[in-house]
């Protein structure tokens, strides 16, 4: 039987649980679930805490990718579904959390996500998700005040970095410091597409060009593109990054120096702020629904 | 004036013998498409696509160039028209770039690069989303052979003050030199053939030349990109409150009410809900059009809604949202149901 090649696009799927909080003392508990087009992320908050999240690829079909990374953030937890107050679904696939009791934009969920992950001094987020990737301006309460997405394709986003990683035979999570092991910064690939990019990226490599030096021109590729995007929109301190791609030292590094701004460090997985943006959506409209 | 009576798409109607079709019917609040007429205007009778069909007569004719008559039975929206309407549409494109009608991401397009990869030449111009040719053949409908556009490179202007041109995307209405001579008493613009293709161009070379007030309000009804002002300084205010606007294709709103609602599918798609000023409170994909819009029937900011079914309701919904965002400078307000949340 042939061995089953090796795939080095796929990255940690994971669970965490803050040890320190003990959800039975908790008066609102909430969730928020991010069906995305590549991963799917399950938050559960307690009393506005995040308590718990798991992290994972997304399935073939969009419910069952929901109760997986929800059963999966709900592991060792010792807590049931029917104890979470309030769901919130989101992401492209937010209608089909067959759970959740309000579906939220992902616009508006990164922006509370980012306000809560980075604090109130975001006022620019850069979403760099599996299939597309928007710059939100937010205010200090994390209420989205303009944003702009790339319309097109893969190109520029996260999938599209898996293409590459499979193609150049590097684990994605290598890809970001692999491609600043350049000593001088090559030109961008000329094309975003995946497709072309691929085509491109196989005619350097044929060219003799060792791997580091394609994903450097690669990864300032995908920067450059956001860069466009991001300035469309306009560019207020602070700046932070959120999505799969925020964790790709080689692509951030290269934005930051572009526009010249840090991007500020996460305090959780950047993956997660979109689901944890829902989190917060439901606990507060738990608490609306008290007060009425 | 005599009065006469007739019907305009079985509407009996009264009108003053000897007005045009066109203006009847616009007054009745029926639209009838028109790119060279404009209500400021003399109509050019150049564009053909305000044909309508008359009981009992064979061939269609011009409603611009058309007198109403006692007793005529009139039909704006016959398969005969749509199709005629279709072909004079498909004659005026090929002779204008229109990579901007074809386009899968012709709404929301980020316009950083092109996708569809359309040469620089033929790009969207900076009318794109706000182009009343574009609106029109949107109404109308684009023939599937639509002749392929080929670049002339016709000379485009932007070193005069003002104002700039490009006759590559002239159409040859005529408007800007109808509103120069007939309203302004200028006549500054003339009729030209340029590669057999007719144009407006200054009568003397430039503009300065020709005797240009640089009034603008040539640009005010140009219903392409072909004559631009340059980021809107000249036209002075007056001026611009009295020209008028060219009514716009009907939008496809509805009243909302339970009604209304049951009739919506319950499908996927994206939904619009407006206030009594027909202005966008809220947009919203959903799995389920009819079931969205029955938990806002209690909501009394909502007037109307406009619905459109579509599988990618997700992305469509955020292509929407920035749609208004370039529009308006802000997102829509909202219905009610998120606020004070945080």
């Amino acid at each position: 039987m042939a061995e089953k090649p090796k795939e080095y696009w796929r990255w940690d799927e994971y669970n965490w649980r803050n040890p320190d909080i003990d959800w039975r003392k908790a008066k609102i508990i909430t969730a928020g679930v991010d069906v995305g087009s590549v991963s799917s992320q399950a938050v559960i908050m307690a009393d506005g805490e995040l308590y718990a999240f798991a992290n994972m690829r997304t399935g073939s079909d969009s419910p069952n990718s929901a109760i997986n990374a929800m059963n999966w953030a709900l592991e060792g937890t010792g807590m049931a579904l029917s104890d979470i107050n309030f769901t919130v679904g989101t992401g492209y696939g937010r209608v089909n959390v067959p759970f959740a009791n309000k579906a939220v934009t992902e616009i508006a969920c990164h922006a509370r996500g980012a306000n809560y992950m980075y604090g109130s001094t975001v006022r620019t987020v850069l979403d760099m998700g599996g299939q597309d990737c928007k710059a939100i301006r937010i205010d200090e309460k994390g209420k989205v005040v303009s944003f702009l997405m790339n319309d097109k394709c893969a190109a520029g986003t996260g999938r599209g970095m898996e293409v590459f990683a499979n193609l150049l035979a590097v684990p994605i999570v290598e890809v970001g410091e692999m491609s600043l092991q350049v000593e001088e910064e090559p030109a961008p690939v000329s094309s975003t597409c995946v497709v072309f990019a691929k085509t491109e990226a196989t005619g350097l490599l044929r060219d003799g060009w060792p791997k580091e030096k394609v994903l450097a021109a690669y990864c300032s590729a995908m920067a450059h593109r956001v860069i466009s995007l991001l300035e469309r929109n306009g560019v207020e301190k602070d700046f932070a990054i959120t999505g799969g791609i925020g964790k790709n030292v080689g692509v951030v590094s290269r934005i930051e120096k572009e526009l010249g701004l840090t991007a500020l460090k996460p305090r959780y997985d950047t993956q997660i702020a979109g689901a944890l943006g829902g989190a917060l959506f439901a606990k507060a409209l738990v608490e609306k629904g008290t007060k009425k | 004036m005599e009065k006469i009576k007739l019907t305009i798409d079985g509407r009996e109607m009264e009108a003053g013998l000897g007005s045009s079709l066109l203006l009847i019917a616009r007054e009745a609040d029926i639209y009838i498409p028109a790119i060279c007429s404009h209500p400021d205007l003399q109509p050019g009778g150049n564009c053909g696509l305000c044909v309508v069909e008359l009981a009992g007569q064979e061939d269609l004719v011009k409603a611009c160039e058309t007198s109403a008559a006692a007793g005529m039975e009139v039909y704006t929206n016959t398969p005969r028209v749509k199709e005629y309407r279709k072909e004079k549409m498909a004659a005026i494109l090929g002779d204008h770039p229109h990579a901007c009608l074809t386009c899968a991401q012709q709404e929301g397009c980020s316009r950083t690069q092109c996708s569809s990869n359309v040469s620089p030449d033929e790009r969207c111009c900076e009318k794109l989303g706000n182009c009343e040719l574009q609106k029109i053949a949107m109404y109308i409908g684009i023939k599937l052979d639509t002749p392929r556009y080929v670049y002339r490179e016709l000379p485009v202007i932007r070193e005069e003050k003002l104002i700039n041109r490009d006759y590559n995307l002239c159409i040859g209405c005529g408007r800007c030199v109808r509103m120069c001579s007939d309203v302004r008493g200028i006549g500054a613009l003339q009729m030209t053939e340029m590669q057999g293709k007719l144009v407006a161009v200054p009568k003397n070379g430039s503009l300065a030349d020709s005797g240009c007030r640089f009034c603008a309000a040539c640009v005010a009804v140009c219903p392409t990109g072909a004559l631009m002002d340059k980021a809107g300084r000249c036209l002075r205010g007056e001026l611009r409150r009295d020209i008028s606007k060219p009514p716009m294709p009907p939008e496809s709103w509805l009243v909302f009410n339970e009604e209304n609602v049951d009739k919506v599918p319950g499908v996927e798609g994206v939904l619009q809900l407006l206030d009594e000023k027909k202005m966008v409170l809220a947009i919203i994909g959903t799995a389920n059009l009819r079931e969205a819009l029955g938990e806002y029937l209690e909501n009394e900011k909502i007037s109307y809604f406009v619905y459109e079914e579509e599988p990618m309701y997700t992305s469509r919904e955020s292509q929407l949202i920035q749609q208004f965002l370039q529009k308006h400078g802000r997102l829509p307000e909202g219905v009610g149901d998120m606020d004070d949340l945080f």
